[in-house]
């Protein structure tokens, strides 16, 4: 469960942001919007990477809204750079264990389960440079399920991946966001990637949720006019 | 940033004509004298000489430093006959004999009857104008009583260290080392090695030295006999005070000479008697904090009365020293390292 | 090869002609048989050996110490003075070394701040600085903070992600260090050797002043003593070369340790980090970093306030030196500017990545890029006065010396700052410049120079700040009647002025630390 109440933070260039959000347990919520209205800080700000100058975060029925991020029940996998060089596969999503990962016993028992869920079986040495862009979100997602958070973020997930491993990409995340019951946010700035994974869409505009509603409908039938005009619907239509 | 290129190459273009020196009216006569720079800073004797001496002779002096005394050789040997120096000022004695072996030097002809040298000055190609006594200059508030002799320097409280320079760099430096080699002959070495237990450092120059006494930081470092001087002169401040030696103090005597094949060859002259005139040597005490080598116009301020008076004046003739300088300075790394 | 990379060769060949015929015009004063046989006396192996163990030393003190508070400085973005810290990092290297030394000898000296407080504790001692450990503690105190810099800057280069993906692990305290922070700085660190073992090997007056003795004497006193008093110089030119040999030997002995820094793609987003506890050990590092680098520099300020005042702005002398010192510096800063973009295009589009020339090109690159900070700037002086004597203008012909001289030992602080900004800016726009046609000056108007023009701007400053400290070439005899803010402090210290000389270094460090202060409100990344 995510619940963000007037989280806000002023900024000298980019201006005030100011969030009021809900989003149920075992929920998966898509956010778009255009590209600096706040789609991206909504999203920190709830990992705890920008820090709220007044409101609150609610994450998994606790006020989280001074909490660092490793303290918060929320795994994230950002757009790219989400694994780090110069360790191998294994401890990459290792570490999702520990801070203190070692490639043996049960801890790595659970690293080669995620990997073979993710369909990335023996890939346990290779370094994340010989991995193809879908193969390394892949690796991240692995990092995510070892987590085991109640809470998955997603940050433009599938920018850096081609049509056909983005199906398998949101095939993979669906399955896995229902069968663990994870709240998850996916942010993203082409709507139609969402279908299928999220069942209800908010729209960030101006630094602000303006509308939250059935993912369908709102493509289909803006009930905003912003929204209509970054969807390139006429607005008569509405 | 086209702009910004165009003002740079300006700004280099000023640079050029700020570089340039500065020349005189085209019809002047103009003297050129190579000489080391702090002569020539606004404290220095430079500013006061140029005006006494460009009144009295209806020319322009052009002042080039390029550095200390071994610079103004250096430079003279680099330009060879080509040399712009009409005149060279600030050499030491111990720099005399590798001046001359340039060829560049010409006899001085002047009158130096008029010396007052505690030595017979028999030089015909050098000039004095003036000199100082190495000593070892201390800090009354860190030493009450200071050595009275090499000796008692060399046998002394290796708590009351002493900061010299390097012989290998700087002029104090060979001085002291000549100094050591006037008293001790042969067994210099012997006394280096037992005076580097109370050495604290050995710095590339005097000024490094010397401010590590002022800083406070050393009690004792090789100086002239006329650094109180100018403590007690311009600071009123009675506290840095030189000790008297008994063996005697070794003497740096800072000459001047004309340019073999100068056009101004006789304008050059004029100037090496003028440095030796009463005028000059009441000037350059107060400004250069050395000691006159002739009677000046006006009595010298008073502390001057006060600074020690060494009994024996101690010098090695020009070529001794250039002839035994490397050898003696190995002797002294020797020492020093072990 | 392409016609890109023949500004950058030219750059490179023309610095390196401008090294050997000096050497080449010192060795053909010498006359016809060079002294080699003393190349082998037992004084040059001693001062070799030092030499080694100075800079080895120097440079391990230097990285162990960097290492703490470059990870410090970086975790803890938001702390009370923070920004004045980092900048104060870049203000030793500017400083002369004759005054850095009288800063330090008040901390440290016999009578110095430390001694005088644990006296005051009742301990009866007195630190004693002269020896191998004062030149190690002068040594620290330049090259430990430039260090940290250069570390610090590192890890901001890399993209945000990485840090916030920390973050959100729990990598903190030990692990994060050996899990993220040590990976990154460990390909860094040959580099960052290889800069300040160039500097210790070329360090003249910090070594003599506080190495106690003659025992302590690097081959910089060598090649002072070969071409002054002993005025030999084609010993001077042997010496100067034997030292470049070393210099480059270390340099490739790091190479082949480190291999060449990595580059990595990315977002250079800066993050926002979060404010984070300063923990103990964080504490401890930042308090004895402040204490070492701030307490000298302090010492120094209070120093300067004793000059008078009055008297040293009535000096047409003090008003002469700032000048020359702008002007020299402002024109050495802009031809290593331009320089260092002209090697750095050919390195990067000059060649076929594959092709042997790139390698060649390199090498040259690597050694433009550190070793000539092993050459003694007396040598260049003393070799092109000699080569140049009976010229017309000789004062404009020393002008122009002093200035490539400065250039020159800016260059490899001008490259390492620009080549990461420019590196960015080429895998972003390579392909975009090349598809829409716009080549050379075309190239550098519309796109490198408004794209770099911040990282020029700093390089610019630092350049700047570099020459205006530097007593180096002022230290060209012979060639060279204008006064500098260094030379000035040197003449005045030479005159019994000390308040003076530590008033005129006050004017010289504050103005160095506009600059910085300036560069760094153009851009946050300095390095």
């Amino acid at each position: 469960m995510i619940r963000l109440t007037m989280a806000t933070r002023r900024f000298s260039q980019e201006g005030t942001f100011r969030f009021d959000l809900e989003v149920g347990e075992g929920q998966s919520l898509g956010v778009i919007g255009a590209s600096g209205a706040g789609k991206s800080t909504l999203l920190q700000m709830i990992a705890g990477f920008v820090e709220l100058d007044s409101g609150t975060i609610e994450l998994a029925g606790q006020d989280r809204s001074a909490s660092a991020p490793a303290e918060r029940p929320i795994s994230m996998v950002f757009q790219s750079n989400n694994l780090f060089d110069h360790l191998d596969v294994a401890t990459n999503v290792g570490l999702g264990i520990s801070p203190r990962f070692r490639k043996a016993g049960e801890p790595m028992e659970k690293v080669r389960d995620a990997l073979s869920q993710v369909g990335l079986s023996g890939f346990e040495d290779r370094r994340p440079t010989s991995l193809s862009g879908g193969e390394a979100q892949r690796v991240a997602l692995a990092r995510a399920l070892v987590r085991s958070k109640p809470i998955l973020l997603l940050d433009e997930p599938f920018a850096a991946l081609g049509p056909s491993m983005r199906s398998d990409f949101t095939a993979l995340l669906s399955v896995m966001q229902k069968e663990r019951g994870m709240t998850m946010l996916t942010v993203s700035h082409a709507p139609t990637e969402l279908h299928g994974l999220c069942e209800q869409l908010a729209f960030v505009f101006d630094g602000k949720i303006a509308v939250v509603g059935n993912t369908d409908a709102m493509l289909s039938d803006p009930p905003h006019p912003a929204l209509a005009d970054y969807l390139g619907v006429s607005a008569d239509r509405v | 940033m086209a702009n910004r290129l165009i003002s740079f190459t300006a700004l280099s273009a000023f640079a050029a004509v700020l570089a340039l020196p500065v020349t005189a009216k085209a019809d002047d006569r103009t003297l050129t004298i190579y000489t080391y720079d702090s002569f020539i800073a606004d404290w220095g004797p430079g500013p006061v000489l140029t005006e006494a001496f460009e009144a009295q002779c209806g020319c322009t002096i052009e002042w080039v430093a390029p550095g200390d005394g071994v610079a103004v050789l250096n430079r003279l040997r680099f330009e060879g006959d080509s040399t712009d120096a009409d005149l060279i000022l600030g050499l030491d004695t111990n720099l005399t004999a590798d001046a001359v072996a340039t060829g560049l030097i010409a006899p001085h002809q002047v009158d130096v009857s008029a010396l007052d040298l505690p030595i017979a000055w028999t030089d015909e190609s050098f000039v004095p104008f003036d000199f100082g006594y190495f000593a070892v200059v201390y800090d009354t508030q860190a030493i009450s009583s200071p050595p009275t002799s090499l000796a008692e320097l060399i046998e002394g409280d290796v708590d009351q260290p002493i900061v010299l320079q390097d012989p290998r760099t700087s002029t104090p430096g060979l001085g002291f080392l000549l100094w050591m080699k006037v008293v001790y002959g042969d067994e210099a070495g012997e006394k280096w090695a037992q005076l580097s237990e109370r050495i604290l450092t050995v710095t590339p120059g005097w000024s490094e030295a010397y401010g590590l006494l002022t800083s406070g930081e050393a009690p004792m470092v090789l100086s002239y006999t006329t650094s109180p001087a100018y403590h007690m002169v311009v600071e009123e401040d009675e506290r840095y005070q030189a000790a008297a030696f008994d063996e005697g103090h070794y003497m740096q005597i800072e000459v001047a000479a004309a340019i073999k094949g100068s056009p101004e060859i006789d304008l050059a002259r004029d100037f090496l008697a003028f440095l030796i005139a009463p005028d000059a040597q009441s000037v350059l005490p107060v400004t250069n904090w050395m000691l006159p080598v002739a009677p000046g116009s006006e009595a010298l301020p008073e502390p001057f009365e006060r600074l020690v008076q060494p009994g024996n004046a101690l010098l090695l003739d020009p070529e001794t020293v250039a002839a035994e300088r490397q050898g003696w300075i190995e002797e002294w790394l020797d020492a020093m390292s072990q | 090869m392409r016609a890109s990379a023949l500004p950058g060769i030219a750059v490179i060949a023309g610095f390196g002609a401008f090294i050997a015929l000096a050497l080449l015009a010192l060795m053909m004063a010498g006359g016809s048989s060079l002294p080699l046989d003393r190349l082998a006396s037992p004084y040059t192996r001693s001062l070799l050996a030092f030499t080694l163990t100075q800079s080895f030393f120097s440079v391990l003190l230097s990285i162990l110490g960097a290492l703490p508070l470059a990870v410090v400085l970086h975790r803890h973005q938001r702390f009370l003075g923070r920004a004045a810290l980092v900048r104060l990092l870049a203000l030793p290297l500017a400083l002369p070394p004759l005054v850095a030394v009288f800063g330090l000898l008040d901390v440290w000296g016999r009578s110095g701040l430390v001694s005088t407080v644990l006296q005051a504790l009742g301990f009866d001692v007195r630190l004693d600085v002269f020896g191998l450990q004062g030149v190690l503690l002068a040594h620290v105190f330049f090259n430990l903070p430039l260090a940290a810099r250069l570390m610090l800057t590192h890890l901001e280069r890399q993209p945000a992600t990485t840090f916030r993906l920390a973050d959100q692990l729990g990598l903190d305290g030990w692990s994060r260090f050996i899990r993220l922070e040590w990976p990154l700085l460990r390909a860094h660190l040959p580099g960052v050797a290889g800069l300040i073992m160039m500097l210790c090997i070329g360090s003249f007056t910090l070594v003599l002043t506080l190495g106690g003795g003659p025992s302590s004497s690097t081959f910089e006193v060598a090649i002072y003593q070969a071409l002054r008093f002993d005025f030999d110089p084609a010993l001077a030119a042997l010496y100067t070369l034997v030292q470049l040999m070393l210099a480059g030997t270390v340099l490739i002995f790091l190479t082949r340790l480190g291999g060449a820094p990595e580059d990595r793609a990315g977002a250079l987003a800066a993050s926002e980090a979060r404010a984070r506890p300063l923990l103990l050990w964080g504490r401890l590092v930042l308090g004895v970093a402040i204490l070492f680098l701030v307490a000298p520099l302090a010492a120094l300020v209070v120093g300067g306030l004793f000059a008078e005042w009055g008297r040293l702005f009535g000096m047409t002398r003090l008003w002469a030196a700032i000048g020359t010192s702008l002007i020299i510096a402002a024109s050495a800063a802009l031809l290593a500017t331009l320089a260092s973009y002209a090697m750095l295009v050919a390195r990067l589009r000059g060649f076929r990545v594959t092709s042997r020339a790139l390698r060649f090109y390199e090498a040259g690159y690597g050694m433009v890029g550190s070793v000539v900070l092993a050459v003694p700037p007396l040598v260049l002086g003393a070799g092109w006065f000699l080569a140049m004597r009976g010229w017309p203008a000789p004062s404009l012909i020393a002008a122009c010396l002093v200035v490539l001289v400065n250039a020159l030992m800016a260059l490899p602080f001008v490259l390492r700052i620009m080549s990461p900004a420019f590196e960015a800016s080429e895998r972003r726009y390579s392909d975009l410049s090349a598809s829409v046609g716009l080549t050379g000056m075309n190239r550098f108007l519309r796109v490198d120079a408004p794209v770099l023009a911040k990282p020029f701007a700093v390089a610019l400053a630092f350049a700047l700040v570099l020459s205006v400290g530097d007593l180096g070439a002022a230290a060209l005899f012979g060639a060279y009647d204008l006064v500098t803010l260094p030379v000035l402090i040197l003449n005045l210290m030479g005159s019994y002025r000390t308040d003076d000389a530590a008033g005129v270094a006050l004017l010289l460090g504050l103005f160095v630390f506009a600059l910085i202060a300036l560069a760094e409100r153009t851009h946050k990344v300095i390095g």
